[in-house]
Parts: C-alpha cells; sequence; structure tokens
C-alpha cells in the first residue's frame, strides 16, 4: 500500500538550484578577486595567504565537530605548533620542512593524548572543557619567557610562501576528500549523528573519535606553523577567543557536513572584510548582522552534501556475481544446535532489579520470541545480549562463544544484529548508505586504504550487496532517497536489512511490527519467514502482539518482573498459568 | 594584616565575584533550559546593564534607580537577541547554529557599544550610601560587599521560588521539555520564552550595575570575560541545573580571587579553567547535571 | 460539536490528510481507525493547532479554529493526549496535572479537581511527589488521561493510547476512557486496537492513505466481513473473549 512515494519537491529542488547558483556566482566572484581581476578592487599579497591559514584552521576545528566533538582547544593547538616550529628554526636551527612537521607531529600528539580523557565529555561539556585547555595553553605561553611570554616572539625567518599554503591547503583537501567518502567517512557520520546505532553496527566509536580529533590537532599544528613563518612574529593573545570565534562561525555558516563547507566559510566570510574595505569601520558589524542572517537563511550552513552532490556510496556497483550465493541453502545444523543460550542472568540498577537467574536457549535457525509485560525485563535483556548492558551474575552463550561483558562493537563482529524499539536508522542518509553502514563489520578498508583509494574495489561490492539486499526486501527502488522520507512499515524494513547486510547468524528485533496495520505485520511476518528460511538466520524477537507471536515463532518464553515464567511452544505458553497471570490477571480480578 | 584575615578577606571578595557571575549563570542556564541554546551574548548584555546604570548614575539618580535601569535596559535587549536572533532559526536547527546566531548578536551589540556608548574605560562611582564601613562581629565590611551579596541571594532565591513553586515556574519547565505539548496544555511557549529571557537578561544587567560599582570602572569589553566564566559555571553547575550555576559561580569566583592573591594574576583564568576540566572529568555531566536531561 | 470540514494537511508535497471529515457530537465518543501511516495523527495534530492545515475548516462549537495556535485551541475546552503518552518526565505527577490546568483561573475548584482524580486513580496518588519519568508505561497513561482532564476539557482527542501496554493495562485505560463518557466527555479515539475501540464507540470512521473510506455506527462497521479483514484485524487477540463490550 502506498502511502505517497513523493515526487521531486518542486520547491525543494528549486532551493537547491538557487542555492547552486548562488553558491557558483560567489565562487567565480571570489576567483576572480583573488586573481585581481575585479575592477577596483584589488587584494593585497597577504589576502590569500591568509585565506589559506583560516582555511587550514576551519578545517581544524570541523575534523572533531564531524564525529560529533566540538572541541575548542583548536586555539591552543596552533599556538603549539607555531611556538614550536619557530622556537625549532630560531634557536635549534632547524630546517623549515623538518620544523614544520616536528611542531605539526607534536602537536598530534597532544591532541591524540588529550583524545582520550575527551571522550568521557560530550556537547557543550567537552566544548568548555577544551575551551578551558586551549586558555591553559595560552597562558602558558604567556608566562614563558624563553620564548617571549607576553610580549611575543619576534623574528621568525620568513619560510612560507604561498605555494606551501596552497599546497597544504590542497592535499588536506584532497586527503580529506579520499578519506570521508567511503566506509569511514559513512562511519564518521554515523557516530556523531546515532553513537548507540553506530556502536551496534559495529562501529568503534573510540577510534573514530580519537581520529578526528587527532587529525584536527595536526592540521592545527600544522597550521600554526605556517603563520608563524609567514607573519613572522606570534604571541599568545593572536590564538585566543576572537580568532575561534572565527573559525567557528567559518564552520557554521559554510556548512558543517562537509570539510569544503569549513574552507567555503574561510574564503567567503574571510574575504568580507576585505571587500568591505571601505566600510572599514563598519565591517565588524555588519559581520554580525550577516552572521545572523546566513543562518536563518541556510541553517545548516551554505554547503551541505546536498548542494555538493555527495554521497556516502560510490556511483556504480559491482552486484555480487551469482545470486545464488546469498540465497544458498542454510547449512543444515542439526535441529538441536543452539545458537544462543542464557543462563542464570541477573540484573539490577538502581534499586531495581530487572533480572532475576533467567534461563532460556534459542534453536539454531528458529524464530524465538520474548514476551511479557510492560517492565518485565524484556529489553533490558536485549540489551544485555547486544553488549549495552553489563549483567551481574550468569553467562550468555553465542554458538558456544561467552559473550557477556562484551562491547556492541564485539558482539557486532561475533555475528548478532539488532533493530531498536525507536528505530535508529540515519534520517538525513539515503536507503543505500543506510545499508551500507550495517555491512561496516563485514568490509576492511582502513584510513590507510581509504586515503590512497584502495577502497574503491571493496566500495563497489559492498554497494552490490547492499543493493542485492535492498531487491530482497522490495526497497530497492528508494535505494537513493533519504532514510527519512520512508513510510513508518518502509522504515522498518530497512533497519532490517540494515541488520542483515552485516550477515549475522542471529538477529534480535526489539518490537518490530510496534505501530502496524494489520496487513504490514503479516508482511513483515512473511519476510521474517524468508529471511529464516533463505538465509538461514536465527531471529530473537520481542513483542506484545500475541497473535503475530503465537503464529511466527516456533518458542517462545515469557518473562514477569524480571523472571522467565514459561518456555515452550506458542501452545504450551498460552494455557500455561503462570502466563496467564502474568499477561492477563487472574480470572477473577477482571477489569472493566 | 595577618594571614588568616587576608584569607577570610580574599574568601570574602572571590564570592562576591561569584555572586556576580551566579546572577549571569542564572540567565544562561534558565535559557538553555527552555531553548536548549546557549546565549553567547549574555556577557554583552551584561555589559550594556551596566552602561544603563552609569548614565542613570551621572544623571543624578542613586542606586535603586541605576539597578533598576540596569535590569530595564538588559530585559529589553534581551527580548531583542530572542526575537531577532533566535525565533527566526527553525526549530529542527542544529542547536550550535542558535549558538552561533547569538554571537553574530553578540558581536553587534558590541560594535554598537564601542561606536555609541563609549570606545574606552570609563569610571563607575560607588554611591555614597554604600561607601561606608560596617562592623559585623569582628570585622568590618563594606556596606557595598554586603549589599552585592545580599541582593544576589534575593534574586537568586527568589528565581529559585519562582521556578520551582509558582504556576509559572511549572510552565517555564513544560517549556523547557516540550514546546508543543505545553502548547496543548495551553501554554503559549510564544510567551514563556521572552518571559524567562528577560528575566535571565535583567538579573545580568543588574549584576552589571554590581560589577560597576564593586571594580569602579566598566568598559565596552567587559562582557567577554564575564561570559566566558559564566558560561564555564554553567556547564560546571551542570546545564539546566540553577543550583549547579550558582555552586559553580561561587568556586570559580574563589578561586579566581585566591590565584590571583596567592600565586599570581597572569595564571587566574588558567587555575579557573584547570578546575573546570578537572572536576567535568570527575563528572562529565557537570556537577549537578542530570544525565536523564541530556540536550544538545 | 466538533464539526471537520474536508481537511487537507500536507507535509511539503505529501498529502497525509486529504479532504478529510469527521462529525463527534456532543457528549458522543467516535473512533477513528485505520493502518499506519493513514493519517490519524496528523489528523488530531491539525485539529488541535500543532499541525497547520493546508485546506479545510476545524469548528468546535461552531466557532471556526482552523489556524489558531494550539494553545488557544487548547483554552476553547479541547484536550488532546498524543500518541506515546508525553508527560513532562522532569516534572512530578502534581505538577503535570497542574499544567494541565494552567489556563484555569478558580484554583480551589483545580485542586478539587485533582483530589478527585486521584482518588480515582490510586497508583497516581501514591506516585504524586515522584517525576514522572519514573512512572511505568500504564501509570504514564493515566496520568497523560488525567493532565487532559484538568483543563475541563469538554472534548477529549486521544493518539493510540493502547500502543505499547501489555492488555492489562490497556483494559485499564480503556475502562476509564468509558467511565469518562458515560460522564458525558466527548471523545475522539483513534486507536490501532480496532476491534475494542469500535466495541467502545457509537460510530466510527475509517481512514486509509489519509482519506476516509468508510464510516457509520459501530456495531456495523465491526460485523462487516471486509473491512474487518483489511482494516480491523483477522482474529480476535487472545483476551478478547474475556472482554464485553
Amino acid at each position: 500500500m502506498k502511502t505517497g512515494r513523493a515526487p521531486i519537491a518542486s520547491a525543494a529542488a528549486r532551493n537547491l538550484r538557487v542555492a547552486r547558483g548562488c553558491g557558483i556566482a560567489l565562487a567565480s566572484l571570489l576567483a576572480l578577486y583573488l586573481a585581481g581581476l575585479l575592477p577596483g578592487l584589488a587584494p593585497s599579497s597577504s589576502v590569500l595567504p591568509q585565506l589559506c591559514i583560516s582555511a587550514l584552521m576551519a578545517i581544524a576545528v570541523w575534523l572533531p565537530f564531524a564525529s560529533g566533538q566540538l572541541s575548542l582547544a583548536q586555539g591552543g593547538f596552533m599556538a603549539t605548533g607555531a611556538y614550536l616550529s619557530a622556537w625549532l628554526t630560531v634557536q635549534q636551527h632547524w630546517p623549515f620542512a623538518a620544523a614544520l612537521l616536528a611542531g605539526a607531529g607534536a602537536t598530534a600528539t597532544l591532541g591524540l593524548v588529550v583524545s582520550y580523557p575527551a571522550l568521557r565529555l560530550r556537547g557543550v561539556y567537552l566544548a568548555i572543557a577544551t575551551l578551558g585547555l586551549g586558555e591553559v595553553i595560552r597562558i602558558f605561553l604567556l608566562n614563558l619567557d624563553a620564548t617571549g611570554g607576553a610580549f611575543g616572539f619576534p623574528g621568525i625567518p620568513y619560510h612560507t610562501r604561498l605555494w606551501h599554503l596552497l599546497l597544504a591547503l590542497g592535499v588536506t583537501a584532497g586527503l580529506l576528500f579520499l578519506l570521508m567518502r567511503g566506509r569511514i567517512g559513512r562511519a564518521v557520520w554515523a557516530v556523531r549523528h546515532d553513537e548507540i546505532a553506530a556502536a551496534a553496527l559495529g562501529i568503534e566509536t573510540t577510534r573514530i573519535r580519537v581520529l578526528t580529533f587527532t587529525l584536527g590537532a595536526f592540521v592545527a599544528g600544522l597550521a600554526g606553523g605556517l603563520q608563524a613563518h609567514y607573519v613572522r612574529f606570534i604571541a599568545p593573545d593572536n590564538y585566543g577567543m576572537a580568532a575561534l570565534i572565527d573559525w567557528l562561525v567559518f564552520v557554521m555558516v559554510g556548512g558543517f557536513e562537509t570539510f569544503v563547507g569549513a574552507v567555503a566559510g574561510a574564503f567567503l566570510l574571510g574575504t568580507m572584510p576585505e571587500l568591505l574595505r571601505s566600510f572599514s569601520d563598519w565591517r565588524p558589524l555588519v559581520n554580525g548582522v550577516l552572521l545572523v542572517a546566513l543562518l536563518i537563511l541556510r541553517p545548516r550552513g551554505f554547503v551541505t552534501r546536498e548542494l555538493l552532490g555527495w554521497t556516502f556510496a560510490p556511483r556504480s556497483f559491482d552486484l555480487p556475481v551469482s545470486d545464488v550465493d546469498s540465497a544458498a541453502p542454510p547449512v543444515h545444523e542439526p535441529p538441536s544446535r543452539e545458537a544462543l543460550r542464557i543462563e542464570g542472568v541477573s540484573k539490577s540498577f538502581g534499586g531495581v532489579t530487572a533480572l532475576v537467574d533467567v534461563t532460556m536457549s534459542v534453536r539454531h535457525g528458529a524464530i524465538h520470541g520474548l514476551i511479557g509485560p510492560n517492565g518485565a525485563g524484556k529489553t533490558t535483556l536485549f540489551n544485555a545480549i547486544a553488549g549495552f548492558a553489563s549483567i551481574d551474575a550468569g553467562r550468555i552463550v553465542f554458538s558456544g562463544l561467552p559473550i557477556q561483558g562484551l562491547r556492541p562493537q564485539q558482539i557486532a563482529r561475533a555475528g548478532i544484529a539488532r533493530t531498536f524499539q525507536n528505530i535508529r536508522l540515519y534520517r538525513d542518509l539515503t536507503v543505500l548508505e543506510n545499508v551500507m553502514l550495517g555491512g561496516y563489520v563485514r568490509t576492511t578498508s582502513g584510513v590507510v586504504r581509504c586515503v590512497v583509494g584502495l577502497d574503491r574495489a571493496e566500495e563497489r561490492q559492498a554497494a552490490g550487496r547492499a543493493l542485492q539486499l535492498l531487491r530482497g526486501l522490495g526497497l530497492a527502488a528508494r535505494a537513493r532517497d533519504s532514510a527519512g522520507a520512508l513510510s513508518y512499515g518502509d522504515q522498518r524494513r530497512l533497519e532490517i536489512a540494515r541488520a542483515l547486510a552485516a550477515e549475522p547468524e542471529l538477529l534480535i528485533l526489539d518490537e518490530p511490527v510496534a505501530g502496524m496495520n494489520d496487513r504490514e505485520r503479516t508482511a513483515l511476518a512473511g519476510l521474517l519467514r524468508s529471511i529464516r528460511g533463505d538465509f538461514g538466520k536465527t531471529i530473537l524477537l520481542i513483542e506484545h502482539d500475541m497473535e503475530l507471536v503465537m503464529s511466527l515463532c516456533e518458542q517462545v518464553t515469557v518473562l514477569n518482573f524480571g523472571h522467565a515464567v514459561a518456555s515452550g511452544s506458542p501452545a504450551e505458553v498460552q494455557a500455561h498459568p503462570a502466563v496467564i497471570e502474568a499477561y492477563l490477571g487472574t480470572p477473577s480480578a477482571v477489569g472493566a | 594584616m595577618d594571614a588568616f584575615a587576608f584569607f577570610v578577606q580574599q574568601l570574602g571578595n572571590g564570592f562576591i565575584l561569584g555572586s556576580a557571575y551566579a546572577l549571569v549563570a542564572i540567565g544562561l542556564t534558565l535559557v538553555f533550559g527552555v531553548l536548549n541554546v546557549i546565549n553567547l551574548a549574555q556577557g554583552e548584555i551584561f555589559m550594556v546593564g551596566a552602561f544603563a546604570g552609569l548614565a542613570c548614575f551621572e544623571a543624578g539618580f542613586g542606586v535603586t534607580a541605576a539597578l533598576i535601569a540596569g535590569a530595564g535596559a538588559s530585559a529589553l535587549l534581551g527580548l531583542l537577541i530572542e526575537r531577532l536572533a533566535l525565533r527566526p532559526l527553525p526549530v529542527t536547527a542544529d542547536p550550535h547554529i542558535g549558538m552561533v546566531s547569538t554571537i553574530g548578536a553578540a558581536i553587534i551589540i558590541q560594535q554598537l557599544a564601542t561606536r555609541f556608548l563609549s570606545a574606552r574605560q570609563r569610571p563607575y562611582p560607588t554611591p555614597a550610601l554604600l561607601s561606608e564601613r560596617v562592623a559585623i562581629g569582628p570585622v568590618s565590611v563594606d556596606l557595598l560587599n554586603l549589599f552585592i551579596l545580599v541582593l544576589a541571594a534575593v534574586l537568586t532565591i527568589g528565581l529559585t521560588l519562582v521556578v520551582r513553586h509558582t504556576k509559572v515556574g511549572v510552565a517555564i519547565r513544560a517549556v523547557a521539555e516540550s514546546p508543543r505539548i505545553a502548547a496543548m496544555m495551553g501554554i503559549n511557549s510564544g510567551v514563556v520564552v521572552p518571559i524567562v529571557f528577560a528575566l535571565s537578561s535583567a538579573m545580568a544587567g543588574v549584576a552589571g550595575v554590581l560589577v560597576g560599582m564593586y571594580f569602579n570602572n566598566i568598559g565596552p569589553f567587559i562582557g567577554i570575560p564575564i561570559g566566558l566564566k559564566a558560561l564555564a559555571a554553567v556547564i560546571l553547575g551542570g546545564l539546566g541545573s540553577v543550583g549547579g550555576a550558582v555552586a559553580a559561580s561561587l568556586l570559580i569566583g574563589v578561586a579566581e580571587v585566591m590565584t590571583v592573591a596567592y600565586i599570581s594574576s597572569s595564571w587566574r583564568d588558567a587555575v579557573a579553567f584547570a578546575i573546570i576540566i578537572g572536576a567535568l572529568l570527575l563528572r562529565p555531566t557537570g556537577l549537578f547535571g542530570s544525565k536523564a536531561a541530556h540536550k544538545v | 460539536m466538533l464539526q471537520i470540514d474536508s481537511l487537507t494537511v500536507r507535509y511539503g508535497p505529501i498529502e497525509a490528510v486529504r479532504q478529510v471529515s469527521i462529525l463527534v457530537e456532543e457528549g458522543e465518543m467516535v473512533a477513528l481507525i485505520g493502518g499506519n501511516g493513514a493519517g490519524k495523527t496528523s489528523t488530531l495534530l491539525a485539529v488541535s493547532g500543532v499541525l497547520p492545515s493546508a485546506a479545510g475548516e476545524v469548528r468546535l462549537d461552531g466557532h471556526t479554529i482552523t489556524g489558531m495556535p494550539a494553545h488557544r485551541i487548547a483554552r476553547r475546552g479541547l484536550a488532546q493526549v498524543v500518541e506515546g503518552r508525553a508527560v513532562f518526565g522532569t516534572l512530578t505527577v502534581h505538577e503535570n496535572l497542574l499544567a494541565g490546568s494552567y489556563p484555569r483561573t478558580d484554583r480551589r475548584a483545580v485542586r478539587d479537581d485533582m483530589e478527585r482524580l486521584l482518588d480515582r486513580l490510586p497508583q497516581l496518588r501514591q506516585r504524586v511527589a515522584h517525576k514522572a519519568y519514573t512512572l511505568s508505561g500504564g501509570e504514564q497513561q493515566m496520568l497523560a488521561i488525567a493532565r487532559a482532564l484538568m483543563s475541563r476539557p469538554r472534548l477529549l482527542l486521544l493518539d493510540e493510547p493502547s500502543m505499547g501496554l501489555a492488555p492489562l493495562i490497556a483494559e485499564g485505560v480503556f475502562s476509564m476512557l468509558s467511565e469518562l463518557h458515560r460522564g458525558g466527555l466527548g471523545i475522539l479515539l483513534v486507536e490501532q486496537n480496532a476491534p475494542r475501540a469500535l466495541a467502545l464507540s457509537s460510530r466510527a470512521y475509517v481512514m486509509a492513505n489519509g482519506e476516509i473510506v468508510a464510516s457509520g455506527p459501530a456495531a456495523s462497521l465491526m460485523a462487516d466481513d471486509t473491512l474487518r479483514d483489511l482494516y480491523l484485524g483477522r482474529a480476535p487477540d487472545l483476551a478478547e473473549d474475556r472482554r464485553r463490550p
């Protein structure tokens, strides 16, 4: 039943064209201006170098933000790179390149060290803590007489030429482009927009965060060193709040979805002071007004992924060689083989006893239902299986492997995939990108391979597998639509498709039919049966819909107040007095 | 003066500075509560309030008038910021966007202030009424200091009572949680949000006048360090927690003054931030922040 | 009392609600049923003013309320309990109820109403000073309904009050609704549990794809087999036998 496949929204498409047109116009204007071709407005020779440095710093601020960390220490990092490289060239007489790299490298190391405690903080708390760090660095330099303290560090040799800056910016942009367009870029986006879903997909959120944080520090240190050897005199106050606010504004106004936004913001907003030179007194005021106005017009920043037409999926795919492969008959395990065994699991938190000595067993290739009244502990058990909650006692064994206490990422790699009660899809990504994210644990391209472009083959294969999966679930036609535009029922199917992309042995589903009507439920039940049959999966699901559970599941376990009160076939469970009491109350205590 | 008396005196100064920060910080945390936005123009609102008070003094009026002028001017400014820089933003925008918009507002205000109010530091009078010293037990205290502490305490407690125990307070907290559901109860967030903004700005304005009287001078750039410290206090105390903002403000004020007195003034801010970093690492959502109410 | 006339609601280019007309007389209980994505929630949200309507009119007691902001509609005697309960988690039960009575100025009567509701709902009285997020799903649902009642509405809109609740708890909610209806409150009930909703209501409308596809007395809709199969669910629920209409 179609709930209205949206025709291309003409208003949105027009806005996009207008924005793209504006972008091209502005970029052209800027290029003309910088080339000195605009009559009456000749840029001074320091404009382009300063813009490059600003752009590098904007990238430095953007990088940790891309994975969800707003780090305001970048001023301090820039200062570190600047002072260290300057000290090396001036006092230690190192050659420029070596000093530059040493400065950037040391800053990156500092960033790496700081990134670990930073993991404990989120959002504004992280922002303030990093702001504090930046200030502490700055104040430390203020008091460091060896480099001039508050009087600044003069006499730095003029080494930085325009081509150094353009090269640094170009290489940084190029490497980021290569890195961010595939598997790692997807993972970074996933961590930023939903950490929990990312963990369930097997993405090592810690590593991603540390990566972007350290890279950001490196770029800042590099920019600092380059700038120091351009302006030849540095002082701690150059790296304070005012500069930081500039960079932050570049990123927010330019667009925080890609590094292009940061660069665009730096170039456009950085040029404005020059263009407005005739209004010199009013410049900051106009800047402020423009800032507010731009944000109201385009709150996601000027440059969005949509504007650029970028996607985390490759343009061409390699479909899997033979269809037979993925529809292979399941390996015939003896029917008594256990996929999942839960032994004596107990868990309490905050004074609430959620699970008490729960024991149950899920057979391989079965569809097993987990039911019980609200608050019975079903979701807690799920979270324990999926690695999102620890248990106080007992064991959880998956295909012979104890998995209690493992992290969600390890559980994902072990072959368990889950869906969430509240649907944790990446609404701004396309259907295809979401499914490719699901395949994260089955792909291996890391930072190095992405950056040198060796990930393309794997990407195309992953995309092909994803598309084939979508075909199997009837979503292939919507592959390039954004996930948020799908109907509720389709979103649930997409989440299952994403879980299947991990090629798990066990699929655990949290209330997969909540909110669906009868026809959709039937369809989903059929889908689950075919997943079990065609793909050979074991399925464990939580549900409230008794009819669905009884007709779909071969085995059912009932939880009540944290205890497993019954386990067996649906018929057995339905007739079990403890179950009737748990769910429906004793016959004499009928409500209404 | 012996070491102990010196310590006590510095402690007192720290509390005074801290209570000024607290007035600014409370406003920040309240606005965050209802709008999920950190108002980085709060420091400038503080500054404008101080100047309004100064104008009052120069026109020959007394303390009360100056405080009212400060509160009123700041409240008006706050309402303008809410209306022009925040309300037009779409509800679904990334929360950092609202914050950056307030940066824009702050830049505008500061530029206008430098142009039309004063480009440099101006002297700020302490009214004769408050210039005396008063003996409390064995210690003699400046009446001004006492006044600042008492006023800050009264305002803080008053505001907390309003938020916790009145119907308006319930409305504010309802809007903070969900403007949409609150609207279905007949609560108009288009009225509640500006009220909160006005209250929080008025507190900052009063703080401006008090700080002006305390340091005896004021300048157009004073908003930046004050805003920053208040922000740090809000975050250290836990976003959305009024009590936390107050406690953290006092802590920061005392740490600052103590650093200046016992170490050196050039390390003042570093120590304050070091404390903040350390505290956050121990309690990542702030001293009194609740993990349940996580925003941003 | 409530007249929805050719209401159309759009999300961008998508018409979620298309020319829907619904009537709820004074003191009537009317059900609005249909599959997920049919537009039922959007209809309710448009009526209470949270969503803008693209076309059509909504009249409450003869007064046009289309286009009025939500808080003004609430003050005219319309209360809504949204999907998923949506209580104010960080406010206590008492404060939630107080928020529900916000536009009223008769403080003594408000207090009396609150007492009566808490008497009727002892689980809430027990937790009256606790923050609402500590309540269980069923208790939150009761609180959401009680909160809506605090404004002394004449018409109550409910969106899937039984969703996510175990059958026993859901039954408690339905019996409360039944009682309220008997007391004279007009109710427009959106429910996924169609048989249950039909059993409680006198009339019903069926929505699909944003449109009304059937309407009439609840009993005859219940008896209609094709309609039943398509929209109402094929077999009675496990607990159905034990319930009486």
